[in-house]
């Protein structure tokens, strides 16, 4: 009985209200609703916390996870503050348990059960991304369920991390529907024994399964607490005004935006193996206190393991609802009443057939996320909302997975958290964005100190340093990302790394109302580099950006075989000695750059944020040459010509249309890109 | 006198003075900031003039003057410090701009910042032009991959001169496991600007400061004291001099925030910061072991912020986990103290979206304060609710000083509040007291939580200007059945200055394997370990003779940050002895650290294949001191309580209508007195709410206990 992938969508939104729900709804006077919804709030934060701090792996104590509280019937009535989405889907495994196991007289479902599921075919995000929920009763009724998702560094899938060649879900790694992996609080140690050895480093599955289970016990004791406390029916009615205040809320909050259609475009630039160019878009149509998201006219799925089904889409969507948008409301599952999804035809690269591949299917969802965070940011600016706007973080989240065997002689799997965890945010109305921020998907995650990287794993950091951007230009410039490098130090044993991304090319972090797009990056490896040991002997200054290692290498000066990838995707057999860079992606800016202040522009450059030749091309800022403060009336006037010079170049739209229209990419850009031109284009 | 403990706060200072006979007094002044002698004098003589004695008498007699300030923290808000030339590794010196990614949320709440448009980062203390790397490399194991370039560093200081470094902080990466390089770096600096020329600048090597793992708090941890240290130094100098003027010639020992205390001359700057809650921290733990009450936790409801610690078997036992000052994450173990946005100033406002009302966790602060002020604030406030309610006696807030206008708070209760939402001003500013007292009692909840605690089964002990006040219902919210108030409620941090004993606190990070996770077996090399600690016995030795105290009488306690292998979070372990005799000692630290890790994450998690490992050495080493023999208050009369009933006052202790309710006069009553609810207990520095349900009774120490009738 697998999972109909468009079954599952309509279940990501809450089910009917039952006649419990809505007897006991308003129960509750509103001080005392007041409380109980901070206090599931604070539930699900200690959930996060005993997760942080009894997980093994990186993406557990660096919080890339989340915590939810659920209905009975399995809908999102709160969540701590992190990744929203998974929280989010986290409904759809709880939902298909209650559907197909509660009647079943060989599993059933009982206090102190204790499920677990990966398989994105029953909800999970990709195969990483992997949860444990557990039924909360209180005086043996069902009331609640909670989860507990963190992502899993290696899941044992045909390459180490989350292979992007993976070309069908049977490569994508363990796959598990929604199974009972323990009753009254006690995991079954031989299942959790045969998960964990098909992965590469069992022994922190093992610890991760047991710190999500010690989650879901913590925020199940007080739930059932809090339950038979009130008791359970005034509870269940709590949990549901939960969603449907929540609901209320939110189309209030919409009916004061414009109404309007507002629409994106974002280009891809790979399909993580092949470059090809790939089309995401997404059309937002708001009327009155609902929105309508369409997005058809995504490129086809692909062959590799780049393509989402279409429930983590809208998992995606939940970002920028739960923490631009409607980040001043409680988080629950009543957002989404207000919002309505065209039914997109299976097949493209964001609603991929139940066989495909999808272990790498976030990085589209991003690029989605990134398309429909522009279409909300322009009705919030129409609506004059400005305290949430920003302009997206960077789609791009070039990432890299080390397994083997560490400094201690343990298997042991790293994700490489630099680029991903630490890039910078979109520039706002009146601010720059945030440098070194945080991932597109979450909250507050932490890139961790060299010190503590080099802790879990066989390398060194050669440098980790904020990145000069060459990019994100604007009235406010977009958040600036860091510049790592790793050096293999003395590995004892077998130790490879997995490095992935896209965006290499074509930037992934759109500008904001005239802001430039954020940056670009490569994959860059060094095997067989001489560096470390010429450091060692004092030969060479080490280099402190990841510019200086290729140049370095071009010239011939630091030794080794420079593989520079578009896109950055590679596996290697990593050596001592070798080296490899990560390049951080840096977010959009805001607004034109010739309204930039000339005075931030000056501290940028002291700052070596920028070059002379950019503050002068793009700012069009003139420096006093003797003083080399801002020459103000040449800059106004160096401003006010490149003003006139847009307008002497400028062309009526329809004449730009009919030459664009000529324009065609090569064909082998075009191999997976779908028709084109496009249709609705 | 025996002795006098100050606490100088933003906007008071404290004083509780002994004579040693048993006798104290409290003394309170305001705050000169332009020279703390004044207030610090004045609070002194204040105290004194209770116990009918001159300030230079008080003087002569002194045996011992503690302190705690709130220097540290005017420095960072007023951005008052010296510029600091930071050294680091070559091609790490975006360490502060980077900040783990998260530093944005450093000192924020989590539910506090969910909006990703609207964050910042704290802004760096050191600026860009005045950081530097040096060339050196030391890895994991502490072994040196690249030498130090001593030519660069000579380089690289001159540098930071040029731009105009006042003081050095030197952070190497690793220097936790070898400080060799760091050390060096001290040294070339000091011979450049040797200390006997003008030129010399204060050095501080993060190592020292904070020898642990992760270079951005380690680093941090070195800036803030570098940081706060000018205006510390020279305010205990100051203070110094004056209190030598008026006969006080003891030397000032300062209340850290790790819950130790040193003289000024063995203080590290940075340990003074927010050393005043933490002294009331001692003082709850003095009381709870006087009081034989095991779990406590301590709440002090402020203007603008509730502050929370927790006392196990009658110890403050936790460090905090992710420790702040200001908005830097540091690397020492303070003593945890929960600072939660909740306090008189909270303001309330009606949220159009959700048409509920919120509080907090914006502040009115002082100024302009709540409406009821009359300096401006147009904000209705905690403090205004409590007035309409008639919790609060306009004519006596604090103490008399300030008289409050109800009528300001009434209007802008009904213009922001009760009109929006269409409801009386009563109900309105009902939703207010009950909505903050609930949010606190949550947050209380989840503190306790989170280390794996039933709240029901703590005592509150409520001070501050606000906590008596609304004690009873964030106990309620809590579970908690007992209520504690005391007398010294007003100097709380003063008093419990007087309870802090002489003692060290002394780190060293090396990560050791104690038990392999495949065989189970004892793998600890026990001879290093225990030469790892008698390294730390040592240097406590040498600072306890500097202190004058008998190192032959001090009491050290081990404590060991352990942790199933491959973890990154540790669970701090009290080891049975300094030194680890034997395979079974080492079992025994097992064994407790399993305890401990069931009872704080569920037996369920434990993962003894992973190996058990320690990563930090704490040792702690206290002198032992007479203690104060908490004074206990003679009934020197046995009127009924009822003959201490001032008056009658309307108060809403439901919305619909108020309830005609006794006015204790709190300095009035004896031990033994009981009040049943509905009362109020009114004296000069606080006010408790005694709702119908529950009975307050005064007992033999004075302070007032609300039970559940």
């Amino acid at each position: 009985m697998p999972a109909q992938i468009n079954a599952l969508i309509p279940r990501m939104w809450p089910e009917p209200m039952s006649e419990v729900e809505r007897e006991h709804l308003r129960d509750m006077d509103e001080l005392e609703f007041s409380v109980f919804a901070h206090k599931l709030e604070l539930i699900c934060v200690e959930g996060k916390e005993v997760l942080a701090k009894t997980g093994a792996s990186m993406p557990l104590q660096s919080e890339d996870s989340n915590t939810g509280l659920y209905t009975a019937t399995g809908d999102m009535a709160a969540s701590a503050p992190g990744v929203y989405y998974h929280s989010l889907t986290g409904q759809l495994p709880v939902k298909w348990t209650l559907d197909q196991w509660a009647g079943n007289e060989s599993v059933r479902i009982e206090e102190g059960d204790i499920f677990y599921s990966t398989d994105p075919l029953y909800g999970a995000t990709h195969t990483p991304d992997q949860i444990a929920f557990m039924p909360v009763f209180a005086h043996g009724e069902l009331v609640a369920w909670v989860s507990s998702v963190a992502h899993q560094s290696d899941v044992g899938a045909v390459g180490p991390g989350m292979p992007p060649f993976a070309q069908n879900r049977f490569q994508d790694g363990l796959r598990l529907s929604p199974i009972k992996i323990g009753e009254r609080d006690r995991l079954r140690d031989d299942l959790i024994h045969a998960f964990a050895e098909m992965t590469r480093a069992p022994d922190e599955l093992r610890l991760d399964i047991k710190a999500r289970v010690a989650s879901c016990v913590r925020m199940r004791n007080r739930l059932k607490d809090v339950a038979e406390t009130m008791g359970a029916q005034r509870f269940r009615g709590g949990l549901r005004r939960c969603i449907e205040d929540v609901a209320e809320q939110a189309a209030r909050k919409l009916e004061r935006y414009k109404d309007g259609v507002y629409r994106h475009v974002i280009f891809l630039d790979s399909t993580g193996v092949d470059v090809s160019l790939l089309r995401l878009q997404c059309e937002l149509r708001k009327h009155g206190e609902r929105i309508t998201i369409d997005i058809s006219g995504c490129s086809p799925q692909v062959p590799y393991a780049y393509n989402a089904y279409a429930h983590m889409g809208i998992g995606a969507f939940a970002n920028p609802l739960f923490s631009y948008l409607f980040s001043d409301l409680p988080a629950s599952v009543g957002i989404l009443r207000t919002v309505d999804v065209v039914p997109t035809p299976e097949g493209t690269i964001v609603s991929a057939d139940e066989n495909a591949a999808v272990t790498a299917g976030l990085w589209p969802t991003f690029f989605l996320q990134d398309c429909f965070h522009v279409c909300l940011m322009k009705m919030a600016f129409a609506s004059a909302d400005q305290p949430r706007i920003a302009a997206p973080q960077t789609a791009i989240a070039c990432g890299g997975f080390c397994v083997g065997v560490n400094q201690y002689g343990r298997a042991f799997a790293d994700l490489l958290v630099d680029p991903l965890n630490g890039s910078g945010s979109g520039a706002r109305p009146g601010e720059d964005g945030v440098d070194v921020f945080c991932g597109i998907w979450g909250n507050w995650m932490d890139t961790n100190d060299a010190e503590q990287t080099e802790t879990r794993g066989p390398y060194l950091k050669l440098f980790s340093q904020l990145n000069p951007p060459r990019a994100g230009f604007g009235r406010y410039r977009g958040g600036i990302a860091s510049d790592a490098a790793y050096l293999a130090h003395q590995p004892p044993g077998m130790l490879m790394l997995q490095q992935m991304g896209m965006g290499c090319k074509i930037p992934a972090a759109p500008g904001l109302f005239g802001g430039y797009a954020g940056s670009i990056y490569p994959g860059i490896f060094i095997k067989g580099s001489t560096l470390k040991a010429q450091i060692d002997s004092g030969e060479v200054e080490p280099p402190t950006s990841s510019a200086e290692v290729v140049r370095g290498t071009v010239e011939g000066r630091y030794g080794g075989e420079l593989q520079m990838s578009y896109p950055a995707y590679f596996v290697e057999t990593v050596q001592d000695g070798d080296l490899w860079c990560y390049v951080g992606a840096h977010s959009g800016g805001y607004g034109d750059a010739l309204e930039r202040d000339p005075q931030a522009v000056l501290v940028d450059l002291g700052a070596g944020l920028i070059t002379e030749r950019e503050a002068r091309e793009i700012y069009h800022v003139r420096l006093d040459e003797l003083t080399g403060e801002i020459d103000e009336p040449a800059t106004a006037q160096a401003r006010d010509d490149e003003r006139r010079g847009r307008l002497s170049r400028s062309r009526p739209y329809a004449e730009f249309v009919a030459e664009w229209s000529q324009k065609r990419p090569p064909e082998e850009a075009l191999r997976y890109y779908g028709t084109w031109p496009h249709p609705t284009v | 006198m025996r002795t006098v403990d100050l606490d100088i706060g933003g906007t008071f200072t404290d004083c509780f003075l002994t004579d040693g006979d048993g006798r104290w007094a409290m003394g309170k002044a305001p705050t000169t900031r332009y020279d703390v002698s004044i207030g610090v004098t004045g609070a002194i003589a204040d105290a004194a003039e209770r116990l009918g004695v001159s300030i230079e008498r008080a003087g002569a007699e002194l045996e011992s003057l503690r302190y705690t300030t709130t220097i540290g923290l005017n420095a960072i808000l007023e951005g008052t410090g010296p510029k600091i030339g930071l050294i680091t590794t070559h091609g790490f010196t975006d360490v502060l701009k980077i900040g783990r990614a998260r530093s944005w949320v450093d000192g924020r709440r989590v539910t506090e910042v969910r909006n990703k448009a609207g964050v910042r980062k704290p802004p760096p203390l050191v600026g860009d032009r005045l950081i530097v790397g040096v060339r050196e490399r030391v890895d994991g194991q502490g072994n040196v991959v690249l030498a130090l370039d001593e030519h660069h560093v000579v380089r690289q200081v001159h540098k930071l001169v040029d731009e105009g470094a006042r003081a050095f902080v030197v952070a190497l990466l690793w220097s936790s496991m070898n400080p060799a390089h760091e050390l060096r770096v001290g040294e070339i600096i000091e011979s450049l600007f040797p200390a006997r020329f003008l030129g010399a600048m204060p050095i501080v090597l993060a190592h020292e400061i904070s020898p642990t793992l992760g270079e951005y708090p380690r680093t941090q941890s070195a800036i803030v004291n570098a940081y706060i240290e000018r205006d510390l130094r020279e305010e205990l100098d100051d203070l110094g001099n004056k209190l030598r003027d008026v006969g006080f010639s003891r030397p000032v020992i300062c209340v850290h925030n790790t819950g130790t205390s040193a003289k000024a001359s063995r203080t590290a700057a940075i340990n003074t910061y927010g050393s005043g809650p933490i002294a009331g921290l001692l003082g709850g733990a003095h009381l709870a072991q006087m009081y034989g009450l095991d779990n406590v936790v301590l709440t002090d409801m402020g203007g603008t912020s509730f502050d929370v610690g927790l006392l196990i078997r009658g110890k403050p036992e936790f460090y905090a986990y992710r420790p702040v000052i200001g908005r830097y994450f540091v690397s020492l173990p303070m003593l945890e103290i929960a600072t939660i946005g909740a306090g008189g100033g909270s303001i309330a406002r009606f949220d159009e979206i959700s048409r509920h009302l919120r509080v907090g966790p914006q502040s009115a602060g002082a100024h302009p304060g709540p409406a009821a002020y009359g300096q401006g604030g147009r904000e209705p406030t905690v403090t205004d609710a409590d007035l309409v309610l008639g919790y609060l006696n306009p004519e006596r807030f604090l103490g008399g000083r300030m008289r409050l206008d109800v009528e300001r708070s009434r209007a802008a209760i009904e213009r922001r509040l009760a009109g929006p939402l269409g409801v009386s001003v009563p109900e309105a500013a009902h939703m207010v007291r009950g909505i903050i007292d609930g949010t606190m009692g949550n947050e209380v909840f989840n503190e306790l939580a989170l280390k794996g605690f039933d709240p029901r089964d703590f005592t509150v002990f409520a001070y501050g200007g606000a906590g008596p006040t609304h004690a009873a219902g964030y106990a309620a919210a809590l579970g908690s059945p007992t209520i504690h108030a005391f007398r010294l409620s007003p100097v709380f941090c003063a008093y419990g200055s007087s309870t802090a004993e002489i003692s060290h606190l002394y780190q060293r990070a090396e990560r050791l394997a104690l038990i392999d996770g495949g065989s189970g077996e004892v793998v600890a090399d026990l001879d290093h370990i225990n030469a790892l600690v008698q390294g730390l016995l040592e240097m406590a030795e040498l600072d306890l003779a500097d202190e004058g105290a008998d190192p032959g009488s001090a009491v050290a306690t081990l404590e060991l940050q352990m942790r199933y292998g491959s973890q990154l979070n540790f669970t701090p372990v009290p080891a049975p002895s300094t030194t680890l005799r034997s395979v079974q000692d080492v079992r025994t630290l097992r064994a407790a650290f399993e305890s401990a890790y069931a009872r704080l994450w569920g037996p369920a998690t434990a993962f003894p294949q992973g190996g058990i490992e320690v990563e930090t050495f704490r040792l702690r080493v206290s002198v032992p001191k007479a203690t104060i023999p908490f004074p206990e208050t003679r009934a020197n009369r046995r009127p009924a309580p009822s003959e201490t009933i001032r008056a009658h006052r309307d108060v809403f202790w439901s919305p619909q209508q108020p309830t005609s309710t006794p006015i204790y006069e709190g300095d009035a009553l004896q031990p033994g007195d009981v009040v049943s609810g509905p009362a109020i207990v009114e004296s000069d520095n606080a006010t408790l709410a005694v709702p119908a349900d529950r009975v307050m009774t005064v007992d033999a120490f004075g302070s007032q206990v609300i039970t559940t009738e």
